[in-house]
């Protein structure tokens, strides 16, 4: 009982948990991925393009 | 609930430098040296190789073996802001509004934002700016003590988190320079540091009021304050301040007066006042 109403009291505290190391990690990451994803996207539409051209011969 | 597992902070905001390896409501370690002459300025690393070396010694003598750290630096190496959003702005909305608050120099400067809460039209963010190569000098600072930086916060940030008025000011006199940081619902809203005059000792309550007066007022001009007459300063000092003191003050600001009181599951032969932002920092809920 106690302990939760210790919890209680904690969880009123500051609500701002921003990591400046991990933020600039997270969008290194995030530009990685998008580099990633428009790479996909262009391997996919290439296979797209495969598929018709073998599907129409 | 899996029990806590023990963190080691180290406060590296001003020109000394502080250690606290331990869990709430467990057994803590901690020490404290001042940094190496020179090595330091308002809050700021200069010599990142001889700050290093002195955490490394103190590490040693504290007989702290942990090597992930949860760090502290200076608000003076960066600026925040929190900002008032309507609807539910994406990740460009937040962008643009934050570039639009805070002065940016790209090449100088980086930002983060985090969304705090949400609000009845919108949801409140808590945004930084700092210095890149100030943060960097940190970062350097702590691998020559042979520590890998985990997380990185402004001071102010690990402040709020070891008082549980929703607003509030603390008053920190266990630092040099002195620091005026004011929460108001459960955020860092205001920084602001100030050198304590050698004078000041034979009369404290009028030098204090004075910095403090210029940040309440600045504060309250603002919309949106949930800062009212009964906010409290609360006061930290490694010698407490007399109670004739505390009430002369509380009449020159106007605001009740307080001795902050420590945070709570921290033991008695944790002197809190000095040891607050690495209990801040041990108080985080992300690692």
């Amino acid at each position: 009982m106690k302990r939760r109403q210790i919890e209680r009291v904690e969880r009123r505290r500051s609500l701002v948990d921003l990591n400046l190391l991990g933020e600039a990690k997270a969008r290194a990451r995030t530009g990685a991925r998008g580099c990633a994803s428009l790479l996909g996207r262009v391997l996919i539409d290439a296979a797209l393009v495969v598929l018709l051209a073998a599907g129409l011969s | 609930m899996p029990p806590e597992t023990s963190r080691l902070a180290v406060d590296l905001s001003g020109s000394s430098i502080r250690v606290l390896e331990g869990t709430l409501g467990g057994p803590m370690r901690c020490g404290s040296a001042a940094a190496p002459d020179g090595a330091t300025s308002g809050g700021r690393i200069v010599d990142p190789v001889a700050v290093g070396q002195a955490i490394k010694q103190l590490l040693a003598r504290t007989e702290i073996t942990t090597t992930r750290a949860l760090v502290a630096a200076g608000d003076a190496v960066a600026t925040f802001r929190v900002l008032y959003l309507r609807g539910v702005p994406t990740d460009s909305d937040v962008g643009a509004a934050v570039a639009r608050e805070l002065a940016l120099d790209p090449e100088r400067l980086e930002t983060a934002w985090q969304q705090v809460f949400a609000t009845e039209d919108g949801c409140a963010v808590y945004a930084v700016a700092w210095d890149r190569a100030m943060v960097n000098t940190i970062t350097d600072t702590v691998k020559h003590a042979g520590l890998d930086a985990t997380v990185l916060e402004l001071k102010s940030a690990s402040l709020a988190r070891t008082v549980a008025d929703a607003s509030c000011v603390i008053l920190d006199l266990a630092s040099d320079p002195a620091e005026i940081v004011l929460v108001d619902r459960h955020m860092p809203r205001l920084w602001h540091g100030f050198q304590l005059d050698a004078s000041m000792a034979d009369d404290p309550a009028p030098a204090l009021a004075t910095p403090l007066r210029s940040v309440i007022r600045f504060y309250k001009r603002g919309r949106d304050s949930g800062f009212g007459p009964h906010s409290p300063v609360l006061v930290s000092g490694e010698q407490a301040l007399s109670a004739h003191v505390l009430a002369e003050l509380e009449e020159l600001v106007n605001q009740p007066v307080q001795a902050l009181a420590a945070p709570p599951r921290v033991p008695p032969n944790v002197r809190h006042s000095t040891y607050l932002t690495c209990l801040g920092l041990i108080m985080r809920r992300g690692s």
